[in-house]
């Protein structure tokens, strides 16, 4: 399983662990016969270090990803609320919707007073 | 305060629809065209007020008014006053839903039409029982409207003491707010001009018809 993403991430991790795999494979190149034998039950080790090592990062990544993720949704919540909440052009509008409202209803009263006879008499 | 789209039964939705739309007609009969800029700047300052956030604690309350649009408008006008603010805060700031409109003009304006018929009972002549009858009136009108609230998720299957209880509580401070907010705008007014605050006369037949 790890076999995909092993290699590469073996080196990538060369500069935090490259001191004990340099040590390694020194011990590897000088001792060919040796190594030839005891390949597998050295490797075995070393592999499943990286494999525990690489495991943790990934759960460490993924907690500071899910932290990460709550807190823009929190931030998106947050931008919402102040999105739906009425700025000053709504209050101008309702303003002026009432004040033009109260303005015809004037209009109307003050016409009818003035065009129906038995008020003006 | 605000009932939302889908909280009240179809039954109360067109009962409040009916009610409230009486209740307008009534009003426009009975407003004196003269009395018209008034409650226009009223109604636009009620519209405005739940706006206005003032911080409480962990959360923030705003400012209702019903008890000062009935005191400076009297029950009828005040009642045309919160059917268009209500009308107006529901398709411009979606507070509350389109299909509660009956219900949460009713919720504001039974409230106002009471704290109207108070004040003008209750109110005196002197700057000290005018003031306290818009303070008492102020604060009575915001719970009066906790418990149509109350009142209205009772109708939609809430269990109504609990609702009730809760709504009163949260809105004593509110209440308290208002009782402070009303006291001192009438005592403004009491000082700059007095006649503002007897509706009465000119809403009554007598000073209707002469006018008219």
């Amino acid at each position: 399983m790890m076999s995909g993403i092993d290699h590469p991430l073996r080196r990538t991790r060369l500069s935090t662990t490259g001191s004990l795999l340099l040590v390694l494979l020194t011990l590897l190149l000088c001792l060919p016969v040796q190594a030839a034998n005891s390949l597998p039950e050295s490797t075995e080790p070393l592999r499943q270090q990286l494999c525990t090592e690489v495991t943790e990062e990934l759960r460490s990544l993924r907690q500071e990803n899910a932290r990460n993720n709550r807190e823009l949704k929190r931030e998106i919540a947050a931008l919402h609320h102040a999105l739906n909440r009425p700025g000053p052009r709504d209050i101008l509008a309702g303003i002026g919707y009432i004040l033009g409202l109260f303005g015809a209803a004037a209009f109307v009263a003050a016409r009818r007073r003035t065009s129906s006879p038995s008020d003006r008499s | 305060m605000h009932i939302s789209d889908g909280v009240l039964p179809a039954t109360l939705i067109f009962s409040t629809f009916a009610l409230t739309g009486a209740g307008v007609a009534y009003s426009l009969r009975k407003i004196p065209p003269e009395e018209l800029p008034k409650i226009a700047v009223v109604t636009a300052a009620f519209f405005v007020a739940s706006l206005i956030h003032l911080p409480l604690g962990p959360t923030s309350v705003h400012l209702l008014l019903p008890g000062l649009v009935g005191i400076l408008l009297g029950p009828a006008a005040a009642f045309l006053s919160i059917t268009v603010g209500v009308v107006l805060q529901s398709i411009l700031f979606q507070f509350g839903g389109l299909t509660a409109l009956g219900a949460n003009s009713l919720m504001m304006g039974v409230p106002a039409i009471a704290c109207g018929l108070f004040f003008s009972l209750f109110q005196g002549s002197t700057v000290r029982s005018r003031v306290a009858a818009s303070a008492v009136a102020g604060g009575c009108g915001t719970l009066l409207a906790a418990l149509v609230l109350a009142g209205w998720l009772a109708a939609s299957g809430e269990h109504f003491f609990g609702v009730a209880r809760l709504a009163l509580v949260a809105h004593l401070p509110v209440a308290l707010i208002e009782a402070i907010v009303s006291a001192s705008t009438v005592s403004f007014i009491h000082r700059v001009k007095p006649e503002m605050l007897v509706w009465s006369r000119s809403l009554s037949p007598a000073a209707h018809d002469s006018t008219g």
